[in-house]
Parts: structure tokens; sequence; C-alpha cells
């Protein structure tokens, strides 16, 4: 008996590790999108199931999904990204430009309300760790920026026009804040 | 649309294609063990091996959860490859709180005696506090792994126990849904490790490293 | 039984309590004449202990049958009446003075240590026992004054010892089902201990008694067969302990040293070889959506109590998305027409945030496999410079079933 092949052992990798990052020039295994960076340096690999085969078939099964803490703050927040990372919705979602998470903040903040500003950057800062974590975002914590995550790939055409409309109806980020006044 | 799927699924009808999809990610995404009745792919048997085909060419294998139940998990040999080199892509401290969880909630009631079954996923639940007492882990590091852990179905939250002359315990820890997917012989491997790790000294040890010489050895005694 | 029920005790109480029993049911029934008169009820161990106990802290003048049974009020009269006449009736407990009329009586120490002793050999399994046993012939042996005839003695006792061992275990390892198993795994514990210490006896007897060479033999054969015996029963007790029942065979003692000494290297690398998934949680643009829309409103802006840092937040739901409403919302909207424009629709809105919601319904409508709607959209912006909102998407709603 011949051990696994690659495209299995990729797909596995890809389930067990998130979306894989690989050298230029790494081909796609079958069923994966081949996401380039826009760096240049390298790509990623995201497995793509057909679409009546993806997670969404489970709410039809009656069936419930992983379990998502926050789900709602960390739905606005995926929102809030895609409103800063992704300038124009009617060009491809990948791989969208970097923000600051200033400004992501402050249209998460648009979408939540008003709220504490203690209880405000806390929901923040673990949406944002949930999804690093899943790879629906990419977040730098050292330089303080986020981009989207290769995940975001798997929205198919239909989804996307949802997005774009959500996209539509959300404010923009401001540009710079004016310097907070001084404390007196 | 070509996938990666076809050659399971080129010669079959529409309605078999949609069964057999469904199943597919009901196992696939559905992080508890799916029920045979909701799903067509899973009950009849002739369908459910094309699941398992499809499964197969992507590293994954159908795991037999419970009577009628069913989900899907890393093949053996996938998974061997997978960590062969030492690498994990569950970092070192998760790996580390995750045992932890497993000694307490599931090894040390086994000893005990209070529990039946033979499942992984079912024991004592932990308390928080009992699991940062009893450990060389530093207390931070132990909380965000938890946190990380349980996003990954890995570990669970339940109301602690309430026991008599105790104060009630916030929240306490069980081994996650993700245990219902490791293969028979993972979940075997997994309770070897644990007493060779803890009890290397034994006689049980001995035996498992014994059973685990290789086949070679056997042939030639 | 009168007294069934009488203390409530744990699991775990009861468990601890028939390990007792056993173990002293094996360890008397060498000595047991009559049936009845062995312990066959955990509680009546406690009956005793309670009466040895009240004779311990009577001092020297004893006590009489009436105290005793006060001392002992816990229990049922008639059981503590019981238990003192079997314990009068073995000596355990005699007259202070042996003289007709005597009332005092006086408890001999041996009972109350050999409790002691079956408690101990209950919950360690009597390894420690067997250690010391262990220890004492080898002193005796090693002793100036020891004969050949103590050196044959003390090695045919070990011999006993592990071949009865020996045999209990092969035994169990092909019979006994998983409780049992769990119940005399202890008889496998701390073995290579002990068999260097029964070791060390035959190394002394045959150096000082070569004549012995024979019996020496024998405790080596003992010794192997137990050596064997283990092995055999480990193995077997591996392969049907099934997926997690053998954890249940190491010492609880065992698992919690490993537990509170190893670093996170050691205890990580005990899942080294196994795969697990990373957390993939699928976001639904329309749960996306949904979760915008309701955003705003107050009641999502909870404040939750102080907690420590990194402790779970209780989950949220998901907004509940009420069909009726959006049925009327859109059979609004739609009046008698089978289709209506969005970019009609949101210009109608006062603001953004009510366009935004409106969006959201439409949106709901279409994805709601109960609703008989569907939204298409077509690429490309609109722009009204003085409407809000200022620009949409060329959309349209249709209804896609004819009205009851």
């Amino acid at each position: 008996m011949t051990g696994p092949d690659e495209t299995a052992l990729a797909w596995a990798r890809a389930r067990a590790g998130g979306p894989l990052r690989v050298p230029v020039g790494t081909p796609a295994p079958a069923g994966m999108l081949r996401l380039p960076e826009p760096s240049g340096d390298g790509a990623w690999l995201v497995p793509q199931v057909p679409e009546t085969a993806d997670a969404r078939v489970l709410a039809e099964m009656g069936l419930a999904g992983p379990l998502l803490e926050q789900p709602n703050d960390t739905a606005r927040l995926l929102a809030a990204v895609l409103r800063c990372c992704w300038p124009d919705p009617l060009a491809p979602i990948w791989p969208g430009v970097t923000a600051g998470s200033a400004p992501v903040l402050a249209v998460f903040g648009e979408l939540t309300g008003p709220r504490d500003e203690m209880a405000h950057r806390r929901s923040a800062v673990a949406a944002l760790r949930r999804l690093d974590q899943a790879g629906w975002l990419l977040w730098d914590e050292t330089a303080d920026t986020i981009r989207l995550g290769p995940r975001v790939a798997l929205w198919s055409g239909s989804d996307l026009s949802t997005l774009r409309q959500l996209w539509r109806t959300m404010p923009g980020p401001q540009p710079a804040p004016p310097a907070p006044e001084a404390a007196p | 649309m070509t996938s990666i799927f076809e050659p399971v699924l080129a010669d079959l009808g529409e309605r078999q294609r949609d069964e057999i999809l469904a199943a597919f990610a009901a196992v696939e995404h559905s992080p508890e063990p799916v029920p045979e009745a909701v799903a067509a792919g899973l009950r009849d048997a002739t369908l459910r091996r094309s699941v398992a085909e499809m499964l197969h060419l992507i590293g994954r294998t159908l795991v037999r959860a419970g009577p009628g139940q069913w989900t899907s998990g890393y093949r053996d040999d996938v998974a061997e490859r997978l960590t062969a080199d030492g690498g994990n892509p569950l970092p070192l401290a998760d790996r580390a709180v995750l045992t932890l969880v497993l000694i307490h909630s599931v090894a040390i009631p086994r000893t005990e005696g209070t529990l039946s079954g033979d499942s992984w996923v079912d024991g004592t639940p932990t308390p928080i506090e009992e699991l940062q007492r009893r450990t060389q882990l530093p207390r931070g590091e132990l909380r965000q792994s938890l946190g990380r852990l349980r996003a990954a179905g890995l570990v669970r939250v339940v109301p602690a126990r309430l026991r008599p002359g105790t104060v009630p315990q916030n929240t306490a820890y069980l081994p996650g849904p993700q245990f219902h997917r490791l293969t028979e012989t993972a979940r075997r491997r997994l309770q070897e490790e644990l007493i060779l790790a803890a009890g290397p000294d034994t006689p049980l040890a001995a035996a498992i490293r014994r059973r685990r010489a290789p086949a070679a050895e056997k042939e030639t005694s | 039984m009168t007294d069934d029920g009488l203390v409530q005790q744990g699991l775990d109480d009861l468990a601890g309590e028939a390990a007792v029993l056993r173990v002293y049911r094996q360890a008397f029934a060498v000595l047991a004449r009559e049936a009845e008169k062995m312990i066959l009820s955990p509680q009546l161990l406690d009956v005793d202990e309670a009466i040895l106990s009240a004779f311990a802290a009577s001092g020297s003048d004893g006590l009489t049958e009436e105290q005793v049974r006060n001392a002992c009020r816990a229990f049922p009269e008639p059981t503590v009446s019981r238990r003192f006449e079997v314990l009068k009736g073995y000596g355990a407990v005699t007259k202070v003075f042996e003289r007709p009329n005597e009332r005092y009586y006086r408890a001999a120490f041996a009972p109350y240590i050999m409790l002691l002793f079956l408690r101990r050999i209950a919950e360690r399994g009597g390894q420690s026992e067997l250690h010391q046993l262990l220890s004492l012939e080898h002193e005796s042996v090693s002793a100036a004054t020891a004969t050949d005839a103590d050196g044959r003695a003390s090695v045919e006792r070990l011999t006993q010892v592990f071949r009865l061992i020996a045999n209990e275990l092969s035994i169990m390892s092909l019979g006994a089902d998983v409780v049992q198993l769990r119940e005399n795994a202890q008889l496998l514990w701390g073995n290579e201990a002990l068999i260097r210490r029964a070791e060390k006896v035959h190394a002394t007897v045959l150096e000082r008694w070569p004549s012995l060479d024979r019996e020496c033999q024998w405790l080596r054969a003992g010794l192997a067969a137990y050596r064997d015996a283990i092995d055999a029963a480990a193995a077997r007790l591996i392969e049907r302990a099934g997926t997690t029942r053998a954890l249940g065979l190491l010492p609880a003692e065992e698992w919690r040293t490993f537990a509170r000494t190893a670093d996170t290297e050691r205890l990580g690398a005990v899942l080294d070889g196994f795969v697990f998934d990373a957390p993939a949680p699928w976001f639904d643009p329309q749960v996306m959506t949904e979760a915008v829309e309701t955003g705003g409103r107050p009641d999502t802006a909870r404040m939750p109590p102080p907690r420590p840092v990194g402790d779970a937040d209780p989950t949220e739901t998901s907004p509940a998305t009420d069909q009726d409403t959006i049925r009327a919302t859109v059979e609004d909207l739609l009046a008698t027409r089978d289709f209506v424009e969005v970019n009609e629709v949101l210009r109608m809105a006062p603001d953004w945030a009510a366009a935004r919601r409106l969006l959201a319904q439409l949106t709901a409508a279409h994805h709601d496999p109960a609703l008989p709607y569907a939204l298409t959209w077509a690429e490309g912006l609109d722009v009204a410079e003085a409407a809000s909102p200022a620009w949409v998407t060329p959309g349209r709603l249709t209804r896609t079933e004819t009205q009851p």
C-alpha cells in the first residue's frame, strides 16, 4: 500500500493549520485555490469544495455550525474590515488593501453603536483575534495593520453580490480623525 | 464545475450526487457527529461508500462516532505523515493545556472509576481553578490557550458541578467535540501516549512499547 | 437489612468500602469457621471501628456494654450489640477481670491494627505491606543469629507470595471484565521494586546457605512467573481496555504527579502525533448583513459584567428574523406588482440607516426558502447626487409565485 498522495496531504494540512502559505511557483493541488500574495512573495492555497458541499449546507440540514463566540460582533468586525480593505467592491475581493486598525475599529464602532470605550476595544480585539485565527483576516499585531484573509476567496458569486450590497450600506472609513481634545 | 471529486461523482445521477455531497458537507462541517437520519448519503451503505471515497481523496476518512452517528477525521496515514517531521499545526502550549484537560477530566476520573462508556468526549468537568493550581504552566498562557482550544472545538465549557462544601466554580472544561473525529486507531493511540508519558516505568507502558515493536521482530521470534 | 440506607454515602466512599470489605474477606477467609461471622456489609466494619475507638477513649477502666452502645449510638443498637458479641466471641473484646458479674470490658489492640492495615491494603493494593514484608524478610535472613532454617522459611514464604500474585494476575487477564481489571490493576504497580527486593533476599540467602540452592531456584522461578504474568496481564489489559479505559489502570497519583510536575514540553509532547482541525467558522454574508443591521440597537450594546481578561463571554444568539414581518414589509413594497426596483425602494427611505434595514429585509426575503421572493442584482452604480443614499446598485426584487 502506498502512502497518501500530495493532494490529500495538502488538503489535510490546510484543514489542520488553515490556509497554506507556499513559496512562489508552487502549483496548486487539485481543488485548491491559489491566491498570490500582493507583495509577490509566494501565495496562499485554500481548499475549495463544490458549493453544494460547503458549510452553508449545514443550515439546510438543520445542523448547527461550529461554535463561534460573540458571533454578531465578530460578523460586524469582518464587515468593517471588508469596508476598509476592499476599496472597490467591483474589483476582486482578493487581495484587497492593508488598513490600519484605527479606521477598522472606527467603522466597527459605527456598526455596533455607542458603547463604553473599553468594551468596544475589548470586543474588537477579541473578534480580530478570532478572525485572524480562522484565516478570515490577517492581523499584523506589531504593525497594527489588517488585511483580508485568504478564506474570503471562498465566498461565491452570489455571496459577493450580497457583500457588495452590505459594503454599500456601511459608512466608509473616515479620513484621519481630528486630534482628540486636550484633557483639562 | 469539475472538481477534485469528479472521479467519485462522475457516473452518478443528479440526485445521488446531491445526497453524497450533502452527507459529505455534514460530516466535514458539523462540529458534532451527524445522525444517519438527517442524510440519505449516510444511511445508505452504497452512498456512504462514495462519501468515504470523497473524504479519502482529501486525506480524510469516515469515522463512526456511535450507533448511527457519523463524522469525519484525518486518515491515520495522513496524520502520521503530517506530524512525522515533528511539526504540528497546534502550538505546543495549546497541546500542553489540552493534555492537562485530558488528564484531569478523563484519565483521573477513569482511575477513580467514576466514568462509564469508553469515550474521550465524556468526563468529569475540571474547573479552571484546578487546572491553574496544579501545573507548571503559566496562568495567563493557560487561559489564552483555553480560549484558542475552545474556538477550535478541542475543549468545551460546562458549568462546574457544585460539590457540597465548596465555593461554586466559574467555568469547567471537558474535551471538545473534535475528539469525536479521532479514528479508533487514533483514540487508542491517545490513551497509549498518555500512559507512556505519565507512567513510563509501569508494566502497562512496557506492554505498549512491546506492541509497537516493529512487526519484523515478531516474525523472527 | 436494618442498617440499609443509614449513612448517606457518595459513590467514592462506597467504592472504597467495597475494597476494604474485599480485602477483609480475603484476609479473614483463612480464619473464619462460620460464614455468618464474616462481615458482608461495609457498614459493619464501621461499627467495629466505632466500638474499638470507644474503648480507646475509655482509659484503663474499660467500658460496660451499655456504655459501648451509648458511644456507638450513631449506629442501630441491635447491630452494635451483635458486633459486640462477635468481637467478644473472637476475644477481641474481653472482660477487664475474669470473674462472674464483671460488667467492664477492655479491647485488644491487635484487631484495631488489623483494621487499619485492611484499610491501607484496600487503598494501596497491599503494595507497601508487601514491601515491608520483604524488608522484614531481608532483615531476618541477614541477622547474625539467623539459621539456614530461617533462610529456608523466608525463601519459601516469598516463593508462595509471588506465585499467588502471578496466578491471580494470569487468571484476571484471562477472564475479568473491565471493572475487575481496574480494581485489580494495583497488582501491576511497583512490580520492578518488589522484584528487586525479593532478589536481595534471594542473594543473601544463597550466599549464606549455598545448600538452599534448590529453594532459591524455586524463588527465581516464582519471580520469573510473576514477571511473565505481569507482562501478559499488562498486554491483555491494553488490548481489551478499549480506547480510554486503560487510563484507569494507572494510579490516580501517577496522573496527578505528571500533571503537576511536567513542563510545557513534556505535556505537549503527548499530542505530538495527533492532528486536529484549525477553527474554520463560516461567515454567511446574509448573516453578516443581519448582524450589521441589528448593530445599532441598544439591546445588543451590552455591557458585560467585569470578569477576568480572556474569560469566556456568554455566547450571543443570532438575531431572529421574523418571517411574517419580512413578508409584510415586502408585500407592502410590491403592492400589486410582481417586482420592484431596489433603488426605488431605497430612495424612499429617509436615511441610510433606514435604507440599510430595508435592504436587509429584502435580502432576508431572498434567502428564506420559505418566502417566495428573489433578489437579483446587476453590476454598476447608480449615482444620484442629491439623494440619500447617494448611490445604489440596480437590482430587482421579484415575487416568484402568485400570492394566494
